[in-house]
């Protein structure tokens, strides 16, 4: 009745979000080690600095070793966990051979890349 | 505040929403924020981008258990994140139209209905024999397990669902909060899908909406590291957690704490909205 492919899809996106997990935590832990007793101040908005707005700027910093963008690295990967989401759920209905689910989904996945690239 | 207790305490309320998000299918945020405002003091823009990101790993941590355990109907969540998807744009482009905070107010009043509604509801077993022509056409019935073995059900109203689906959109398109509390009333109330299959479908789906919004909110500079970590960190050990014990709740108490949330969403809206007409 199911198909098995949902529960592999299951796995996969899970599985994904736990691996952006485990890159946002090793940042985290690493910013926490450094500032841990300052003083925070959230309750103005300043923006973000550019470093932590572009993906490849969060990239390449991220890379160097950041903390802080080595977690919003993890962010953005949570957002590409989205993607292959919906990636997935199109090859389920292409397994399927369901024209007008393949069509839907690709929709989706159309306006999702249009807006997340 | 010091950045140590700031991030304990934020991982503990988020542990909390995301065991509630993962139950009711409303992806958790619409706690994370108003706390975070109300209690914490932070910025409502990087709150919103927290949030957003509460969705998204609510939505991915509890998509192994919900698709294992086959509550999640992935046609009929695909066939209405259409609509969302529609109303979203269409919602971003009349916000330079439509006094925003008025929507607020009038959607905070339609959400005490729709609360009241949900509530009041309790019989799942449907006497109904026949589907809707659309869910007959596009597949969409299917079967969920309970105590009493695997149950089918059928779909009905399948376009007035999709129109709350298309309004959910725009309420997200406008707003950037409560689609998936209407993605759930439009699967439970409108298309009377079995009370976790539209849960766990509203779990599938949103992360897709959170993720065509999250670039947005990214150039605008709303998502801060060092906020969102603790959030997506409670968030998601508290959806692992709140995936495992949804098979094993009732469904009338789930119920219950959908419609107290509802509740709570449409006070924070009227609050909000008559806040910003009056400034």
């Amino acid at each position: 009745m199911k198909d098995p492919f949902e529960i592999l899809m299951g796995k996969i996106i899970t599985g994904a979000i736990l691996i952006s997990w485990l890159i946002l935590l090793y940042g985290g832990i690493l910013y926490l080690k450094q500032h841990a007793h300052e003083v925070i101040h959230v309750q103005n908005f300043y923006g973000e600095p550019t470093r932590l707005i572009k993906v490849a700027d969060i990239f390449h910093t991220a890379l160097k070793g950041v903390p802080d963008s080595i977690m919003q690295f993890g962010l953005v990967t949570i957002v590409v966990g989205q993607v292959i989401r919906v990636f997935l759920t199109g090859v389920l209905f292409v397994k399927q051979r369901d024209w007008i689910f393949v069509a839907l989904t690709l929709t989706i996945l159309l306006i999702l890349i249009h807006n997340v690239f | 505040m010091t950045l140590i207790s700031f991030t304990l305490f934020t991982l503990i309320l988020s542990f909390f929403a995301g065991i509630i998000g993962a139950l009711t299918g409303l992806g958790g945020a619409l706690i994370t924020i108003p706390v975070m405002v109300l209690f914490l003091h932070v910025n409502i823009h990087y709150a919103m981008g927290a949030g957003l990101f509460a969705v998204m790993a609510t939505s991915s941590g509890t998509a192994m258990a919900y698709l294992r355990s086959g509550f999640t109907n992935v046609r009929i969540g695909i066939f209405l994140e259409i609509a969302a998807a529609i109303g979203a744009v269409i919602g971003a482009y009349v916000t330079n139209f439509l006094p925003a905070h008025f929507i607020q107010v009038l959607f905070g009043f339609i959400f005490i209905v729709m609360s009241y509604f949900a509530w009041r509801r309790h019989s799942e077993s449907s006497t109904l024999h026949t589907a809707h022509y659309m869910a007959n056409y596009l597949l969409l019935n299917g079967s969920y397990p309970t105590p009493e073995g695997e149950k089918i059900y059928l779909v009905q109203n399948v376009w007035s669902g999709f129109s709350l689906m298309g309004l959910a959109g725009i309420l997200s398109g406008l707003l950037g909060i409560g689609s998936g509390t209407m993605k759930v009333i439009a699967m439970d109330q409108a298309m009377q899908i079995p009370y976790k299959v539209s849960t766990s479908t509203s779990n599938f789906i949103i992360g897709i909406t959170a993720a065509v919004g999250a670039m947005v909110f990214f150039a605008h500079g709303y998502v801060d590291p060092i906020i969102t970590f603790p959030v997506v960190t409670g968030v998601l050990i508290g959806a692992l957690l709140g995936a495992k014990m949804m098979p094993h709740l009732p469904v009338k108490h789930l119920r219950k704490l959908f419609s107290m949330l509802v509740l709570l969403l449409a006070l924070e809206m009227i609050y909000q909205g008559l806040g910003g007409m009056l400034s």
